[in-house]
């Protein structure tokens, strides 16, 4: 009876590893709201065809197959791929739908994208992320980005652009820019002191991001860039484009601490300060 | 009030230690004055200054601490206008203590605060004003601290490196537009909600806020001896990313990171740093060295370099700089453009022999500057290019003293 217990558990726990999270997807084109109350041609991968301001956060466990079916409700041709995967870019007609299976080799955060005219497409919104998780602690999850503005604009008017020259004005996390970050519950970080808190962190702008914490330091458990890295401990955390973090962060005090890229430029929206990339941990006791 | 209630709250939980602080440190922070480039442009900043003591300087002076020490810091704001606080980068205060206006405190002209915190770990850190830190940061208001293990000031950390000597290095930009004495004198009252800023176009870019020909200043170049072994702090605070490639014979070891060890040290004379990041790097040459560590500023959102800064090496001496055998020797002004006065609590006669050599130690013609020697030596280097030199006096066949000599001329 124990040895059929034991086979019961068996194939339970392969079950779970082999477990299938089935999603539609929609590529839906509109404009973003930013934080001074003007608008910027933005395009999102959404859970339903109808336009949502941040891309969709998948979270899956560690094993599981991401099984997509991918809508393009835009009027343009859009690729698709994860980056780290080997799978060859999705190629989606407009008003046309793929399905797609990703498996992911290993836990941590990946990036799911438009590869098409790159960074084009990307810069215009097309970018989320994916987070394979090898645990059950409270996480949190931070899509950070930069846009200009002027560029946006102008790949929405069928140009090509040029980045060597780029200099952007808006900052976000989740495309959300301080205040409104700390409102974004998948952004916001709260817990308590002793809990053992991830943070999911994926650039998909195209600057390089600094990311400073106030109060703690972070132990570094997996990194896309530089793996040799993980297990530092540190206090500032460059994120370099299309590169993801996982932080853990185990608070030994209580407090509401400020996080934010230390290139102080990106806490500004369009030079307004203190609208960019600025949020807050709120720790209790 | 806001003020004054964090601060008696700051005193009821650190009350009980207050008495018993380890360290004070008092900084003042001001807004009048200016620090020159290396062009001889005259740039506005804000700045902090340590026990009324010196003047407008990037970054403000080095704080120093032991690891476990009670410490306050008394910040004494004489901005004239702007409030300020201090933010200690890295130190993981608690909330009332980290400088962060609307969620601790911050400090108006004529007013005190007070900063009351551990620090726990031996390392490098920096500490900076965060009003309206956009603006308070690139201003100037900046500078580093080195926390150091308790009981030995020559060990990076309990159970760490063995070190000879320690150095700082800590990168930043300045641009003119938000250096002008108009701007750095604007009121960022951070009781505002907001504020409307100019871009940010840096034209100068600095280590120790000494850029191009000025680093030859001893505070940034690096003057070792071999076999010495020197630990470098070296801080970022700008809006570049900087790197820097270190000569491979000065066997640059990366041992640290925002004041914590790497688990495995890292051989690699290169490394790159974020805004607000730190790292400690331990040198230790063994062989001669006459060369440069090369630090490019790369801009965060092309990657493109902007600007590339050479800071001068010169390892193994063949004798003692500033080695003063019995004289006391004078040497004034130093740096200067031209004219450089030596002289001695005894008077120097004619039979000194004066010989100048550059930074390789090659003897320079002396056809190539004028010297006389009377009771004073006066050396006019005027012909030479701006560059560190050594001048050696030599007496009856013997050494009797060497030392430095910087000709800077904007």
């Amino acid at each position: 009876m124990k040895k059929l217990y034991f086979v019961c558990l068996l194939v339970l726990g392969l079950s779970a590893h082999a477990a299938i999270q089935d999603h539609d997807l929609f590529i839906v084109s509109d404009s973003l709201s930013l934080i001074d109350n003007t608008k910027m041609p933005y395009k999102v991968f959404t859970e339903t065809n109808s336009f949502q301001g941040k891309n969709v956060i998948y979270n899956i466990s560690e094993g599981d197959t991401l099984r997509l079916n991918i809508h393009n409700t835009d009027s343009e041709i859009h690729h698709f791929k994860v980056k780290g995967l080997s799978n060859p870019a999705t190629i989606i007609a407009a008003g046309d739908s793929m399905l797609v299976d990703f498996v992911f080799p290993d836990a941590g955060s990946y990036i799911y994208y438009d590869p098409l005219n790159y960074p084009d497409n990307k810069s215009m919104g097309l970018a989320g992320m994916i987070n394979v998780k090898d645990h059950n602690h409270s996480s949190f999850y931070w899509n950070i980005k930069d846009y200009q503005k002027s560029k946006s604009l102008n790949i929405d008017s069928g140009n090509v652009e040029v980045w060597n020259n780029y200099y952007p004005n808006y900052f976000t996390i989740n495309s959300k820019s301080n205040p409104a970050i700390n409102m974004d519950t998948d952004a916001r970080v709260t817990g308590n002191v002793g809990d053992t808190i991830y943070i999911y962190m994926v650039n998909t702008g195209q600057s390089i991001h600094s990311m400073h914490y106030h109060g703690y330091h972070l132990e570094i458990m997996n990194s896309s860039r530089k793996p040799s890295h993980v297990g530092r401990i540190k206090d500032t955390f460059p994120l370099f484009p299309m590169e993801s973090l996982v932080l853990r962060l185990i608070p030994d005090k209580p407090g509401e601490y400020p996080v934010h890229d230390h290139n102080l430029v990106a806490v500004t929206a369009n030079m307004m300060y203190p609208n960019g990339m600025f949020t807050t941990l709120l720790i209790e006791d | 009030m806001k003020k004054l209630l964090y601060s008696i709250a700051a005193f009821c939980i650190t009350g009980s230690s207050i008495a018993q602080m380890d360290q004070e440190i008092f900084l003042q922070s001001r807004m009048t004055g200016t620090v020159t480039m290396h062009d001889s442009a005259e740039m506005s900043v804000m700045y902090y200054i340590q026990d009324n003591i010196g003047g407008p300087s990037l970054p403000s002076p080095t704080l120093y601490m032991t690891e476990g020490d009670s410490v306050k810091i008394d910040l004494h704001n004489l901005s004239m206008g702007a409030p300020h606080t201090v933010h200690l980068h890295g130190l993981d205060v608690d909330q009332q203590n980290d400088g962060v206006p609307h969620l601790s405190f911050e400090v108006w002209h004529m007013d005190h605060g007070q900063y009351y915190f551990k620090a726990p770990h031996p390392g490098t850190y920096i500490y900076h004003c965060h009003v309206v830190s956009t603006v308070h940061v690139q201003a100037g208001m900046y500078g580093m601290i080195v926390v150091r293990p308790e009981g030995n000031d020559n060990i990076t950390w309990d159970g760490g490196y063995l070190f000879d000597s320690e150095q700082t290095w800590m990168t930043s930009e300045v641009d003119p537009f938000w250096h002008s004495e108009g701007f750095i004198n604007t009121d960022h009252d951070s009781t505002m909600m907001q504020f409307q800023l100019p871009p940010l176009n840096p034209e100068y870019f600095l280590i120790n806020g000494l850029s191009e020909g000025q680093l030859v200043d001893n505070s940034t170049a690096i003057n070792i001896e071999k076999g010495e072994v020197r630990y470098m702090h070296i801080a970022a605070i700008g809006n570049y990313m900087t790197k820097y490639v270190f000569p491979a014979e000065l066997n640059a070891k990366i041992i640290s990171s925002d004041g914590r060890p790497l688990a495995t040290a890292i051989d690699n004379d290169t490394i790159s740093l974020t805004p607000g990041e730190r790292y400690g790097v331990l040198l230790s040459p063994e062989v001669d060295i006459d060369d440069f560590v090369t630090v490019d500023f790369i801009d965060l959102n092309t990657q493109l370099v902007t600007s590339t800064q050479n800071i001068p090496v010169l390892a193994q001496w063949p004798f003692g700089i500033g080695e003063n055998q019995g004289w006391n020797i004078a040497i004034y002004p130093n740096p200067s453009a031209s004219e450089f006065t030596i002289s001695g609590t005894d008077n120097i006669s004619g039979d000194v022999l004066v010989q100048l050599c550059d930074v390789t130690g090659k003897t320079i013609d002396p056809k190539a500057y004028e010297s006389s020697i009377g009771e004073e030596i006066k050396l006019n280097l005027a012909a030479l290019p701006n560059s560190s030199y050594i001048v050696k006096l030599i007496r009856n066949g013997k050494l009797i003293h060497t030392d430095w000599l910087t000709k800077y001329a904007k």
